[in-house]
């Protein structure tokens, strides 16, 4: 963020992404975010690697006891170890997240660059698309989507990420729009160049910046949106484990009232992830394009 | 197509035959091919009916009246909070900028926005309910079937506050940011000039000019006001539109989930002209051909 009045001695020799480190390091709550964010992914990924967690097969000796030396977190209904649950539920998250955005990523990058390129017919077809989508609730869509094609981690994470398209075909059309008309992509017309060639080598990085950050705001929304779906039980489906599903159990007043440790833990990851993923989208929004809104 | 049919329900019961669930079928028009049951889906539309439940047999519109109240009143609520709290807390984050409170502000805002409606429902209702027991954990009225206003507000409060988080969280962001690119202007600048009072000109000059975007944002939030009712009501048992839609998707009840579908289309689109009208009375100098 910009303090007033200091104006920061810059090296001339600098690189642009060396520069956007500088910027990105100023931003405490994004640094803040990045530590966090690194931990409970290195948690995630590597402590079943490190650690004998089984989040499948269940203790016959305790069903929904209390968290004890055995097991940190305590035990669900069915005697499955609620620690290892957990964090077998982030990798989900990390999963459906990183892979949704993918997807909309690979469908909304070239519909947007296409449409911004080409203009006419198409690009009235790509954007008014685009309008009929956001202007439907998300949620509503998914959740009858997913109710016809089944829940499944698959299908609703190839459905989170077709519907996230529009965010990106937006923004890079934005982008087209603003650069079509420069010298340098005329002089590669003019030169011969192919439409394919001009679009992906001198169009296209000028919004790399701008999708970068809008990939981690997105990519913190699939999570919330898989959690929201498995919380209802239309999403990833047990025994998988997911934190929105973990989260399910406590629809039961008994349980909400009387077992907190099984659904506070899931529930403070998410929010905790949501929000570290969030803090960096900032920090790298304000390091590489302080002009930009999202 | 879906794994799962409307008939799965029937199969519960131990004196149903095959030829019994095959009339059933057959009565229900399953037998047909999607595309046709879509089309006569929709011939019926355009003579204005939204069909009958396959579950309760009951007329879809009738299903979906008797749900509307409940979810208009909460999202009624719902906007109105998220009004009243986030366009003062916006102002005030704005007026001092990287302050202290500006960043307090923003750190809560971001913190409303990152908790997802279930996990607050449930955390709310542990403190409230379960806790301090000093506010209902769900559904409109208890059981006591006494139905007055007080005992409705009481279980208005917990889903109107778990509604309203995301509301805020956002509505925050975008006061603060128009309201600070209004401080930059001219005229604000003409209005110090004069003498006035920052106070003043902030809630006089700059606020009227600030809230112009704000009337998109808000527009635009209705879509994810809805999504948010869906979880919101089924967390706390309100017997809206989105807690039917859940359980009909559950019981594979595709005429109620079209007619909902259906509604909610029409409520977003008139979100978006009402939204667009209120910008050009607005904004003059906004205008339509």
């Amino acid at each position: 963020m910009p303090r007033s009045g200091v104006l920061k001695k810059t090296n001339p020799k600098s690189s642009y992404f060396a520069d956007a480190r500088e910027k990105f390091k100023e931003h405490r709550l994004a640094v803040f975010g990045l530590a966090v964010l690194t931990a409970l992914v290195v948690i995630v990924v590597f402590a079943p690697m490190l650690f004998p967690l089984d989040p499948y097969t269940s203790d016959y000796f305790e069903f929904g006891t209390a968290p004890s030396a055995k097991h940190p977190l305590g035990t669900d209904a069915v005697g499955r170890d609620l620690l290892a649950r957990l964090i077998y539920g982030g990798r989900t998250s990390l999963f459906v997240g990183l892979t949704s955005t993918l997807i909309s990523l690979l469908i909304g990058v070239p519909l947007g660059l296409t449409a911004g390129y080409y203009r006419g017919w198409w690009e009235t077809l790509v954007m008014r698309l685009a309008d009929i989508f956001m202007s439907f609730p998300a949620m509503v869509l998914i959740l009858v989507l997913v109710a016809v094609v089944g829940p499944s981690i698959w299908s609703v994470t190839v459905v989170i990420g077709i519907l996230g398209w529009t965010q990106f075909a937006r923004l890079v059309f934005a982008n087209v729009l603003s650069v079509r008309e420069k010298e340098y992509v005329e002089s590669a017309y003019a030169i011969g160049t192919k439409d394919f060639t001009v679009l992906t080598k001198y169009i296209l990085p000028n919004s790399i910046a701008p999708i970068l950050i809008s990939m981690t705001f997105r990519t913190a929304q699939a999570i919330l949106m898989e959690s929201s779906l498995s919380f209802l039980g239309m999403g990833v489906q047990p025994p998988m484990a997911s934190w929105g599903n973990l989260m399910n159990e406590a629809l039961s007043i008994t349980v909400l009232s009387q077992k907190p440790w099984i659904w506070a833990p899931p529930g403070i990851a998410l929010v905790l992830i949501v929000l570290s993923i969030n803090f960096v989208g900032d920090g790298v929004r304000d390091a590489l394009d302080p002009k930009m809104r999202i | 197509m879906a794994p799962g049919s409307p008939l799965d329900a029937l199969l519960a019961d131990p004196n149903i035959n095959p030829a019994e669930l095959e009339r059933r079928r057959l009565e229900l028009g399953l037998d047909n091919p999607v595309i046709i049951q879509y089309f006569t889906w929709l011939k019926e539309f355009f003579q204005g009916n939204l069909g009958y439940s396959f579950k309760t047999q009951r007329a879809v519109w009738d299903m979906i009246r008797e749900r509307l109240g409940p979810t208009a009143l909460l999202a009624a609520c719902s906007v109105t909070l998220s009004l009243i709290v986030s366009i003062p807390l916006g102002i005030m984050a704005a007026a001092r900028p990287y302050s202290r409170r500006d960043y307090l502000f923003s750190s809560l805002s971001f913190l409303m926005a990152a908790t997802p409606n279930f996990f607050s429902g449930l955390v709310l209702i542990y403190f409230f309910a379960a806790v301090l027991r000093i506010l209902p954990t769900g559904g409109m009225y208890d059981s006591s079937g006494i139905r007055n206003a007080a005992i409705l507000a009481r279980h208005l409060i917990l889903p109107t506050l778990v509604l309203s988080f995301q509301q805020i969280g956002s509505w925050i962001r975008y006061m603060r940011g128009s309201m600070l690119e209004v401080l930059q202007e001219d005229y604000i600048r003409t209005a110090r000039a004069k003498g006035l009072k920052r106070r003043g000109v902030i809630l006089k000059h700059g606020l009227k000019n600030a809230l112009i975007p704000v009337v998109t944002v808000v527009g635009m939030s209705i879509p994810s006001l809805v999504g948010g009712a869906v979880v919101t009501e089924q967390v706390f048992g309100w017997p809206g539109v989105g807690s039917l839609m859940v359980q009909s998707i559950a019981a594979r009840d595709y005429p109620v989930i079209m007619g909902i579908t259906v509604l909610v289309a029409f409520v977003v689109l008139m979100a978006n002209l009402v939204t667009d009208l209120i910008y050009g009375l607005l904004d003059p100098r906004i205008r339509y051909a």
